[in-house]
């Protein structure tokens, strides 16, 4: 009984020294717009960010990304929504063309009946500015209508074009994931 | 001549004065004569290899234990003593047989119970024998050995007292003899190797401290709180390093812009190495203190607390000793100093 007891102290205490602290995967990096770490190579265009929670009813935003492109002057993009799951609020431009010299043209359309968003951003004039790099072309706010998981993908139709509007080859498509609880 | 009339003359008041006592003796007395029981006395065993006063104390325990076998009327001890020394009888230089007879036929009493205590290097022999004075026969005789401390001999030579009697010595009386002389330390339990070994399982170093050697086992203590604290830190590093580590994450997960990106990247991976080297320190510590613990454990039970098997070293060791004194029926504090 008197051992059991002094077992009963030393168990405790060898089971604090077994313990041992964790060490994290070394790959933990999975932003969309690193582009040493996305599996698509680049020129490519991606839902910034991948993945969403929220709420059904609740409203978020989600930016379309640029990601290692050289020289662009324009762009057109078309992307697919779960139009049973998913409202479109506002569609504005994002900061890659409008940090530019020169503002540029920004024209969205909304088709909510077949679930597809159209933007085409660009600089006007034959002396027009490019932009390289990674950068946001635009920013949608949502509303989620229900719960469930939903997509949004780009449609292969979306392109990229330099200042001579010559098109930009786009080798990789990012896919965003909107989780509505 | 004389002294056989003199011998005479005393016996004769001694049965006076027995005669008188059991006149006012009460029932409980009267009934024990009346039930055979044999008057004894009990002369002072003979010391050999301890000391008298020793030697008489064990004398009045064995005394002691001889009335509770409640199979004697036992003569008083100091009433005993007084008739000897009016009879200018040394009491310490009777040991045979015959003395003892001849005390007894003094005394008046039927037995009289002598016995020597001996020590041959570390064990002691005790021998006691119940003669007859009226045959000079030795009724019964029982002899013991016993290594140990000196405080076991009390233990002996009261189950002598029983077996002398031709009784089976009581349960208690038994139990105290497997325990030894801890019996006689109410309290204080005696100290042992696996006793040091448990303590020092459960606080490194108090497995020394408790066998006394509190040198080694406050090195021991001080040695493994220092590793313990160092592992302590080492986890708060570890943890502190964690955090920055999330921190860093969630840094590069809300990054859009590219050299950001890549800044808090180095920044995520510079704190996952901080935590691998505060855990790998963490571990080393971890494993360097359960090392010290478990070698703490082994050496508390190798350098563990030795039997006392000579305490006359012990007694040496400190001037004070516990003692009994036969004139005040008293366990006395001695302060002894040598000159």
């Amino acid at each position: 009984m008197k051992t059991f007891r002094h077992l009963i102290i030393l168990v405790p205490i060898l089971l604090m020294f077994s313990c041992d602290n964790e060490i994290p995967e070394e790959d933990v990096f999975d932003n969309p717009l690193d582009d040493e770490e996305v599996t698509y190579e680049t020129p490519a265009l991606t839902f910034y960010p991948k993945e969403i929670e929220t709420n059904a009813g609740g409203s978020f935003s989600v930016e379309v990304f640029v990601l290692g492109v050289e020289n662009m002057s324009g762009s057109y993009v078309r992307f697919s929504f779960d139009k049973a799951r998913l409202q479109v609020v506002s569609v504005n431009v994002g900061s890659f063309f409008t940090d530019a010299e020169q503002a540029p043209v920004f024209i969205s359309e909304v088709d909510g009946a077949n679930g597809l968003i159209d933007i085409n951003t660009s600089f006007l004039g034959s002396d027009s500015v490019s932009v390289s790099g990674t950068g946001s072309l635009a920013e949608i706010v949502f509303t989620a209508l229900s719960a469930g998981n939903s997509t949004l993908s780009f449609d292969g139709t979306s392109e990229l074009v330099d200042k001579d509007d010559q098109p930009i080859e786009i080798k990789g498509f990012g896919e965003g994931l909107i989780n509505a609880q | 001549m004389k002294r056989p009339l003199t011998v005479f003359i005393f016996s004769v008041v001694l049965m006076g004065v027995v005669q008188a006592q059991y006149t006012s003796l009460n029932e409980e007395t009267k009934s024990m004569i009346g039930e055979g029981k044999k008057t004894t006395a009990v002369l002072d065993f003979e010391a050999r290899g301890i000391n008298e006063r020793e030697a008489k104390t064990l004398t009045d325990r064995f005394s002691s234990a001889l009335g509770k076998t409640n199979k004697v009327i036992l003569v008083q001890r100091t009433m005993m003593k007084e008739i000897l020394e009016e009879q200018g009888f040394q009491q310490s230089g009777c040991t045979s047989d015959e003395c003892a007879v001849e005390v007894g036929a003094l005394l008046g009493c039927q037995y009289m119970i002598s016995g020597a205590i001996g020590k041959i290097g570390n064990s002691y022999t005790i021998d006691v024998k119940n003669v007859s004075v009226e045959s000079g026969a030795t009724e019964n005789s029982q002899s013991s050995t016993y290594a140990g401390p000196k405080d076991g001999l009390i233990v002996e030579i009261e189950i002598l007292a029983w077996l002398l009697m031709n009784l089976e010595p009581p349960k208690d009386l038994l139990d105290k003899q497997k325990r030894g002389a801890a019996a006689y330390a109410p309290g204080e339990k005696p100290k042992t190797k696996v006793g040091a070994l448990m303590r020092s399982l459960v606080i490194p170093g108090f497995g020394q401290i408790y066998s006394g050697k509190k040198g080694s086992g406050f090195a021991i203590l001080l040695l493994e709180a220092g590793m313990v604290g160092m592992a302590a830190k080492s986890n708060n590093d570890y943890l502190a390093f964690q955090t920055e580590w999330n921190t860093q994450l969630s840094n590069y997960n809300a990054a859009t812009v590219p050299s950001e990106i890549a800044d808090y990247k180095i920044l995520v991976d510079q704190a996952r190495s901080d935590m691998m080297a505060s855990n790998d320190q963490l571990n080393l510590f971890i494993y360097a203190s359960a090392g010290l613990w478990a070698v703490n454990t082994i050496h508390a039970f190798f350098v563990g607390p030795k039997p006392d098997d000579d305490d006359e070293e012990a007694s040496k060791s400190s001037p004070f000793q516990l003692a009994y004194s036969p004139l005040t029926n008293q366990v006395k504090l001695q302060w002894e100093i040598d000159l």
